[in-house]
């Protein structure tokens, strides 16, 4: 087959005969161009602003592009407003819930997919179903649960209920099944037939296989915890325990630009770690067909 | 006691362990997911029909907090907001993410970047969002926005205090931040059209139009259908973007059903009438989410 423009695109080379045709294809790249613009634009402008002077930033009108470079600003937000410390604790925050997740859910879809025991047929259809419940319309009743919990009392100003909640990721869960059902049985056969326990065969064979999976999933879950806002901003009262969304949530009061200086501490950590591990994960999200 | 281990009782023992040993693995995960999806779907609707004195049950309601929430004047206003919400999201946000899809998938250069970026404001967490767009568009002089509009000799706009484009508006932030992640469902799914029917049709004598009419939309409908569903599903449940960016203004044109039902729990501490009005949106949701994965499990079959 002749090579073509693209693997499976409508538009063919053929085509590229007509002059309209090439104009077409022509403005699709500005209409591309145009949008990617409109998408970076917000982004752009959260780190301009952060260099602005506060004199320029409340200047009016304001300008439209940084007339001053000013970095006395960006320490002044980190230190006074013991951003240091929030960040310290989203980590924490997020560490737990990604460790959550994949060892929870992981451990669930493999017991589902390769152990099969008795009811794992049946527990697979109550997670199906588990989707159908409406997250939003549970915060409250979940919200009583979480400062009046069962043996451990009050749980608000801990990080518990932001990693429980991870660790119920049943979306999640049913990727791990997949992805583990695409293992092919003959490598958990043969491990067994070296002599390898449940344990070992899931440490030795499964786990470096689901290297991709454990990532794509993990880097979401990250991100997702560390925009969560709103279960933290109703359980974390205690200002030492506050998360960076916490703090976001009332920086929209503070002087001049720091309020965007917070919003872009808030943003860069997810933005570098996705730089970091695109290229990885595009590709396996486009395949396992995940929508973060 | 002294134990003999028959081979008999080996057997068993082994049976054991292989039928129920496993799930002390799955364990921990479904008691996390019995807490937070189950556990408070039930308690919700239970407590929904109590009177509450903060959140101690006080006594037995029975349908006195539904009759309150309907009674309440703001209820049909949520719900006209709700669906007009839906109407713009459908108009805003529907077509953009599968246009940038088929986009990225016909040209030839640039495809990485171009996913990448468009999937960048999915990054940024929805508060952050809320501070960029209310700085941005101020009402006022002192908006980044009016400033451009004057610099290109436009009258001024009053942004999310305009009644009349305060939903367009908290809709467009949401498509501006979601539209990266629906694309990519889109491009996952234009990816697999196999090449050879273009290949087909051109021979055909089909010209671009109808090879996109005939060929490209009979292959992604799936995936355009599950999207339209899904969007519906998320817009219903639309509540922190109204909540950081107008607060429900202005006079409650931005209100929606699940922000009045987080306003009733944490402003007017009246925890039975958010609850009540939980279970109503939930009502519609599942119906909402139910056509959803019945649609879902007949396309994957």
């Amino acid at each position: 087959m002749k090579k073509e423009i693209t693997r499976n695109g409508v538009f063919r080379y053929t085509d590229m005969r007509r002059p309209i045709v090439r104009f077409a294809y022509a403005m699709m790249y500005v209409a591309m161009i145009t949008i990617c613009l409109i998408m970076l634009a917000p982004i752009l402008w959260v780190f301009m602003s952060s260099i602005k002077s506060y004199e320029e930033f409340t200047r009016i009108p304001p300008t439209l592009l940084p007339h001053s470079f000013e970095l006395k600003n960006i320490p002044i937000v980190w230190n006074e407003m013991k951003f240091y410390r929030y960040f310290i604790n989203s980590v924490v925050v997020c560490a737990g819930c990604v460790l959550s997740t994949l060892l929870l859910s992981g451990m669930l879809g493999y017991v589902m997919s390769r152990i099969r025991p008795k009811g794992a047929k049946l527990v697979y259809t109550i997670l199906f179903t588990t989707m159908l419940i409406p997250g939003t319309t549970n915060l409250i009743p979940l919200y009583m649960t979480y400062i009046n919990f069962p043996i451990l009392g009050n749980l608000s100003n801990t990080y518990l209920p932001m990693w429980i909640g991870a660790g119920a990721s049943v979306y999640y869960t049913i990727l791990f099944k997949q992805f583990f059902d695409a293992i092919p049985m003959a490598y958990i056969e043969s491990a067994k037939i070296d002599g390898c326990g449940m344990v070992r065969t899931f440490l030795s064979i499964v786990l470096p296989l689901s290297k991709p999976i454990m990532l794509v999933i993990g880097v979401f879950t990250f991100n997702a915890a560390w925009n969560d806002f709103l279960m933290p901003y109703l359980l974390l009262k205690r200002p030492e325990t506050h998360t960076i969304g916490v703090v976001l949530a009332s920086a929209d009061r503070l002087p001049g630009n720091q309020s965007i200086i917070a919003s872009m501490f808030a943003m860069i950590v997810p933005i570098s770690v996705f730089c970091f591990v695109q290229r990885y994960i595009i590709d396996n999200m486009t395949m396992s067909g995940i929508k973060g | 006691m002294k134990t003999t281990i028959t081979p008999q009782k080996k057997l068993v023992r082994s049976r054991i362990i292989n039928e129920y040993v496993p799930w002390i693995l799955g364990l921990p995960a479904i008691l996390c997911i019995l807490i937070c999806s189950w556990q408070p779907l039930i308690r919700g609707i239970v407590l929904s029909f109590f009177d509450l004195t903060g959140y101690d049950v006080t006594g037995f309601a029975g349908l006195d907090n539904y009759k309150a929430v309907l009674g309440d004047h703001l209820f049909v206003k949520c719900l006209v907001n709700t669906f007009e919400y839906l109407i713009w999201s459908l108009i805003i946000g529907f077509i953009p993410p599968i246009a940038v899809a088929f986009m990225i998938n016909e040209l030839m250069h640039g495809k990485r970047v171009f996913r990448f970026i468009t999937y960048l404001p999915s990054l940024v967490s929805i508060v952050a969002i809320a501070i960029i767009w209310t700085t941005v568009f101020r009402p006022g002089e002192n908006g980044t926005a009016n400033a451009l509009l004057v610099k290109l000799g436009l009258p001024m706009s009053k942004w999310f205090e305009d009644v009349r484009i305060t939903i367009p508006m908290l809709i467009f932030a949401s498509t501006w931040q979601g539209m990266g992640s629906t694309a990519l469902m889109f491009f996952a799914s234009l990816q697999s059209v196999n090449g050879e029917l273009y290949e087909a049709a051109l021979i055909d004598g089909a010209g671009i139009c109808r090879r996109i009419w005939h060929v490209t939309l009979p292959q992604i409908r799936g995936m355009v259908l599950l999207m339209f569903v899904q969007q519906i599903i998320a817009v219903f449940q639309i509540m922190v973007q109204p909540m950081k960016m107008t607060s429900g203004g202005p006079m409650n044109e931005s209100i929606t059903l699940c922000l009045q039902s987080y306003y009733y729990a944490f402003r007017d501490f009246q925890i039975e009438k958010s609850l009540a009005l939980g279970v109503i949106t939930g009502l519609i949701l599942l119906v909402l989410t139910g056509f959803y994965h019945v649609m879902n499990k007949k396309l994957s079959d």
